[in-house]
């Protein structure tokens, strides 16, 4: 067995065992992003994550698992009355996605619940590989969270709509208001937030998405009027 | 970490899941009537082509179709969702009647369709071939999915095509043969069975992508590997040119049953049993480079001898393929298509200059190859809106495109 090998299980069993010892001290309402609890005035949460998705084989034309990796940073502030503001960017490096929102929360017991929506506004941007072209849109997300707090984690389903409120992509000399459907889809989501070590919580969610235009994949420039199903998976820290 | 095991194992789950389409292939004049019929003469043809009001079945069409004959069917191009007819017709006494189907091309909805000319709308004149009738009326009805035609169509005729585009040369390409595995055809992609359909969308010309086997045999095949996305599960499996001619056509399937053309196979069928003008000789690898000339070649000489209007071009899409062209004795004498720069299209003396239609319309540059007496194409251009941009404010000579019913409509509409 290597050296590299036997580091790694060490601090994989460290990691195992912090989680152990540490489970009786669990204070969610500190460390959980996704589990939609109350926020304190001023509160603080981050989510630095990175995220892959399967993309449609009709669109990218393989049958192979394609991962595309998008990083994401997330951050909800308390705001009093149960109310939290949350913001958000996510990137591919191609692509930017900025959104901001309000959501209000509501926890009983072991319970949250959260109403809220947000709204995005992204750009893409292609000038090497035969692409001269540019892509924004604005995007609303009406969204729906509950989520239950068991002893060692949470486990929190997230749904939203996602509705396209404009978009234009420019290409060479011409600009192009597209007409992508207002209604694009929907998406829900499972996350899973546990402690790694003391307050360092880790994230592990599936999304499944249903939509005619992931934005992500706008360089695929895809024609389909057909709705997609891309699942995603995402593993983030919070912080 | 049971849950974490679970959750790991849903995320796989989910994660080996497809996209299921819904096909529908309705079932077309069952009871053959169109036997009953006599078809038309050419002559007829030309008298219904032109641009037609929809009067009934907006929804359907949207306001305005062209229609337009191509080889061996009757095609109606729509502005709605790429909306398209393809009709069988002949005429019984002085009426003419057409059958056949409906489609959208960007999602899979389809159903039947058929008309009618009544013999005082248009019939007689049609049939005698009389280029002045203005008051032709298709009269039918259509069905969606496995329905019955219980739904109104009526086009009525507004006027023929323009000057400009009568006298234009534009070429309508479509994409590997006539269209790819994912827009649902029936038909696998770059196979004999898509070139045959691929004038039924518009197409005046098409793109094939060419392959050389391990024992030197040129085929039509896109991806470097053996796939699901391209062929059924077969006892061969990896890279394709890995394999000799013999295994492919014996062991290889395509996705809808077919068998895999060779490039002689599909390049003779085009010339013999089709009216393509243009074929995009796609070269997916440098090794296929010399095959391909030697059989573009031969071909070309046979569409001279037969006074068919017929030219393959080589494509060169890669530096490498560039290279070897280059190299090629007498490459200025091929006839070819670059895909990289206008000064390597210089270089070689190519016949086409085509860049990707993400650059945009390049007019300039456009002007430039025209000057120089070539040609200018753009690939692979799918986007409605930026369709009728490219054909109202560009000058490319022809648009390869997934979508030819979408060009056609965009370009057969111009005034």
């Amino acid at each position: 067995m290597s050296k590299k090998l036997l580091l790694k299980t060490f601090l994989l069993q460290v990691f195992i065992l912090c989680n152990f010892a540490f489970a009786q001290q669990l204070n969610f309402n500190e460390n959980a992003f996704f589990y939609p609890h109350s926020f304190r005035s001023g509160q603080i949460i981050s989510s630095l994550g990175l995220s892959t998705a399967k993309l449609p084989e009709d669109v990218v034309e393989t049958d192979d698992v394609f991962r595309a990796p998008l990083f994401s940073y997330k951050l909800k502030y308390g705001l009093p009355e149960n109310f939290l503001a949350e913001g958000g960017v996510e990137t591919n490096l191609i692509t930017f996605h900025f959104s901001a929102g309000p959501k209000w929360n509501y926890e009983d017991d072991k319970w949250g619940f959260s109403v809220g929506g947000d709204i995005a506004y992204w750009f893409g941007q292609l000038e090497q590989f035969g692409f001269d072209t540019k892509f924004t849109g604005w995007i609303l997300y009406p969204n729906l969270s509950a989520g239950y707090r068991f002893n060692k984690f949470t486990l929190s389903l997230k749904s939203e709509v996602v509705l396209n409120l404009a978009e234009t992509s420019t290409n060479g000399e011409l600009e192009i208001s597209n007409d992508l459907d207002f209604y694009n889809g929907w998406t829900i989501g499972v996350y899973l937030e546990q402690p790694l070590w003391k307050d360092n919580y880790v994230v592990i969610g599936i999304r499944s998405t249903f939509l005619k235009f992931y934005y992500p994949m706008w360089a695929a420039f895809s024609t389909f009027d057909r709705t997609f199903f891309i699942p995603e998976a995402l593993f983030s820290f919070n912080f | 970490m049971k849950k974490t095991i679970i959750l790991f194992a849903s995320l796989l789950l989910i994660y080996s899941c497809d996209n299921e389409v819904d096909i529908i292939s309705p079932v077309i004049d069952p009871s053959n009537f169109l036997a009953q019929t006599t078809p038309l003469p050419n002559s007829s043809k030309l008298v219904i082509e032109g641009v037609y009001d929809v009067l009934d079945g907006k929804d359907l069409l949207g306001d305005q179709v062209v229609v337009k004959w191509n080889r061996d069917r009757l095609s109606i191009f729509s502005g709605n969702n790429g909306g398209y007819l393809v009709l069988d017709g002949g005429y019984l006494d002085s009426v003419i009647f057409f059958i056949g189907y409906w489609r959208y091309a960007t999602n899979t909805e389809t159903g039947v369709a058929s008309f009618y000319i009544p013999s005082d709308e248009g019939g007689v004149e049609i049939i005698l071939g009389d280029t002045t009738a203005t008051t032709i009326r298709f009269v039918g009805d259509y069905g969606v999915g496995n329905g019955l035609a219980d739904r109104t169509l009526v086009l009525k005729f507004n006027r023929d095509f323009s000057q400009a585009v009568k006298q234009s040369e534009f070429d309508i390409l479509a994409h590997r043969g006539g269209g790819r595995n994912s827009d649902y055809l029936g038909v696998s992609e770059n196979s004999i069975e898509m070139i045959n359909i691929a004038e039924r969308f518009g197409s005046t010309g098409i793109e094939i992508d060419a392959r050389l086997s391990k024992d030197g045999v040129p085929f039509l095949y896109h991806d470097s590997d053996i796939n699901l996305r391209l062929c059924q599960k077969s006892l061969i499996w990896g890279q394709i040119e890995d394999f000799t001619w013999a295994q492919l056509r014996t062991l290889l399937t395509l996705r809808n049953g077919e068998k895999i053309p060779s490039l002689r196979e599909a390049l003779e069928f085009v010339l013999e049993e089709t009216l393509l003008s243009v074929v995009w000789l796609d070269t997916k690898d440098v090794d296929v480079v010399n095959a391909s000339i030697a059989l573009l070649t031969e071909i070309n000489d046979r569409a001279i001898t037969m006074g068919r209007d017929l030219k393959i071009y080589l494509g060169i899409p890669a530096q490498d393929i560039f290279d070897a062209f280059a190299a090629y004795p007498g490459h200025q004498q091929i006839p070819s298509l670059v895909e990289l720069t206008i000064d390597q299209v210089r270089q070689v003396d190519a016949d086409i200059w085509a860049p990707r239609w993400t650059q945009g319309t390049q007019n300039s540059e456009v002007q430039q190859m025209h000057a120089e007496g070539r040609l200018a194409f753009c690939w692979t251009l799918d986007e409605t809106s930026y369709i009728e941009e490219f054909i109202n404010e560009g000058e490319f000579d022809g648009i390869l495109t997934n979508y030819p019913t979408i060009v056609s409509y965009y370009h057969y509409i111009q005034q």
